[in-house]
């Protein structure tokens, strides 16, 4: 699992999630924070790659909290133009105080059907 | 379009097909762009069936090209303008009316300048396979669940899901179960509804289309000492008119020359065409009339043409058009009866062309 470590001093952790054009891949997302140790987990937002809305969510704070949780993002998605191009991408991203601290990556081939995607990356404060 | 993107609505009038003046009505229908499409025409003449000796095909480079790209720059290329992404090129040939003259050879260009027909960026449409997608979502969730108990897998312990998405044999056995699955039965039948809803909504879209094409004219069939002898410009404005009219306003000016006299081979003429066309039914089936006001500059008449006309979609990717109609040249007192059957044949929805 992709590691990321982060100031428990520092500003709010923000993620983000960007996803391969909306005319190429259409995509639907939950963004979800699972408690340390725990399968038990709280939804940060949910939304698609559809619209103007920036697909980003803050953590909770305090910021420290978040040691040893893990940030999921899980996509469900399907290939507008699977033949024309073929490819996804799908990137969850974790920002603080301005600074990219990591990030998950899944890349793949679109089927033309509907498809399903899991990220997960560990917090770990340092 | 190609694959879930190709949407068949009607083959569009190819410029270079137009342009060899085998089709009476000047109107260049418009519509979405094709990968690739193929216009062929006058299979009937003198009462007997005969194979074609007019044909024309078009290309739409930014499809075929952005086939292979990698995925970034085609991103990069769909916030380029719009005129660009629906540039066509059309190449035909037909035998020309003047013996002496041997084959014609054109080569059209045009473009969409509005394209409201656009699936892939109706916000309705999006916001559909959105809500579809967010149950399929939901669906494989709980496929996954299932799928670690029956490999063995407690799903009690932490972050699971992670042991199969990240081995490379649970996860292909996982994705071929999604491909399976109920829950993408209903995925795709839903996909498939909205497409076909989609079809249905927006054949008659508004479209801006501009078309030029240059045509000439060998003295064989080799086409060796080509003579360039017609300029032929072309826009077409499509209006949606309610829901399941479209109205179809045009102008098609062309300069050509007088390659019957030979004294006069040098000298251009005008031809100047306003077209009006009503349509009225659904993508696969239209009727319409059309009504086009003509001045042809090297006969110094002016024509009316009055016609009834009618596009069926009987096979993916197969398209008749046919129309009939009264040619009054005014200026002549002269009146004839034109025909004309035209077949168009494209990519089918359901092809994968990479």
């Amino acid at each position: 699992m992709k590691e990321v470590y982060f100031n428990p001093k520092g500003g709010a952790i923000v993620a983000s999630a960007r996803f391969t054009h909306s005319k190429v891949m259409i995509a639907n997302y939950s963004m979800m924070l699972r408690l340390k140790d725990s399968n038990e987990s709280t939804i940060l937002k949910v939304g698609d790659n559809t619209n103007v809305e920036d697909d980003c969510a803050a953590l909770s704070q305090p910021v420290s909290l978040n040691d040893g949780r893990r940030l999921i993002l899980e996509t469900g998605f399907v290939g507008q133009d699977f033949a024309s191009y073929p490819q996804y991408d799908i990137v969850l991203e974790l920002h603080q105080d301005g600074n990219i601290l990591g990030y998950a990556h899944e890349s793949g081939v679109l089927t033309g059907k509907g498809q399903y995607s899991l990220l997960f990356i560990k917090l770990i404060a340092s | 379009m190609l694959g879930m993107l190709r949407l068949n609505f009607v083959v569009p009038d190819m410029p270079a097909f137009k342009a060899m003046g085998t089709d009476p009505s000047a109107i260049l229908r418009p519509s979405t762009a094709q990968a690739f499409a193929v216009s062929v025409s006058e299979f009937y003449q003198n009462g007997q069936f005969a194979l074609p000796t007019d044909f024309a095909m078009e290309l739409t480079p930014s499809l075929l090209l952005n086939a292979t790209r990698p995925i970034e720059n085609v991103i990069r290329s769909y916030s380029k303008a719009q005129w660009l992404k629906t540039f066509r090129v059309s190449i035909g040939t037909a035998a020309n009316r003047a013996p002496h003259l041997g084959r014609s050879m054109a080569i059209g260009l045009r473009s969409n300048l509005i394209n409201k027909g656009d699936m892939t960026t109706d916000k309705a449409y999006l916001q559909n396979v959105v809500m579809a997608l967010g149950d399929f979502r939901m669906a494989s969730r709980k496929a996954l669940a299932t799928f670690a108990h029956q490999h063995g897998i407690d799903t009690n312990k932490v972050d699971y899901e992670f042991r199969i998405m990240s081995n490379p044999v649970l996860k292909t056995k996982f994705d071929d179960l999604l491909f399976d699955m109920e829950a993408q039965r209903v995925f795709m039948a839903k996909l498939d509804s909205l497409k076909q809803d989609y079809k249905l909504r927006n054949w008659n879209a508004q479209k801006l289309d501009v078309a030029f094409a240059v045509v000439g004219s060998g003295g064989d069939s080799l086409l060796k000492n080509v003579q360039l002898n017609k300029y032929a410009f072309w826009m077409t404005w499509a209006l949606r008119a309610g829901k399941s009219g479209q109205v179809l306003l045009g102008i098609n000016a062309e300069a050509r020359r007088d390659n019957f006299v030979v004294k006069k081979q040098n000298e251009f003429y005008t031809t100047v065409s306003l077209p009006l066309r009503y349509m009225s039914g659904s993508n696969r089936l239209k009727g319409y009339a059309e009504l086009q006001y003509q001045y042809v500059g090297i006969e110094r008449s002016h024509y009316s043409f009055l016609s009834l006309g009618a596009e069926v979609n009987p096979y993916d990717g197969f398209w008749v058009s046919m129309y009939g109609g009264i040619n009054h040249n005014y200026t002549n007192a002269g009146t004839s009866f034109v025909t004309n059957l035209n077949l168009k044949i494209t990519l089918p929805e359901s092809f994968k062309l990479f």
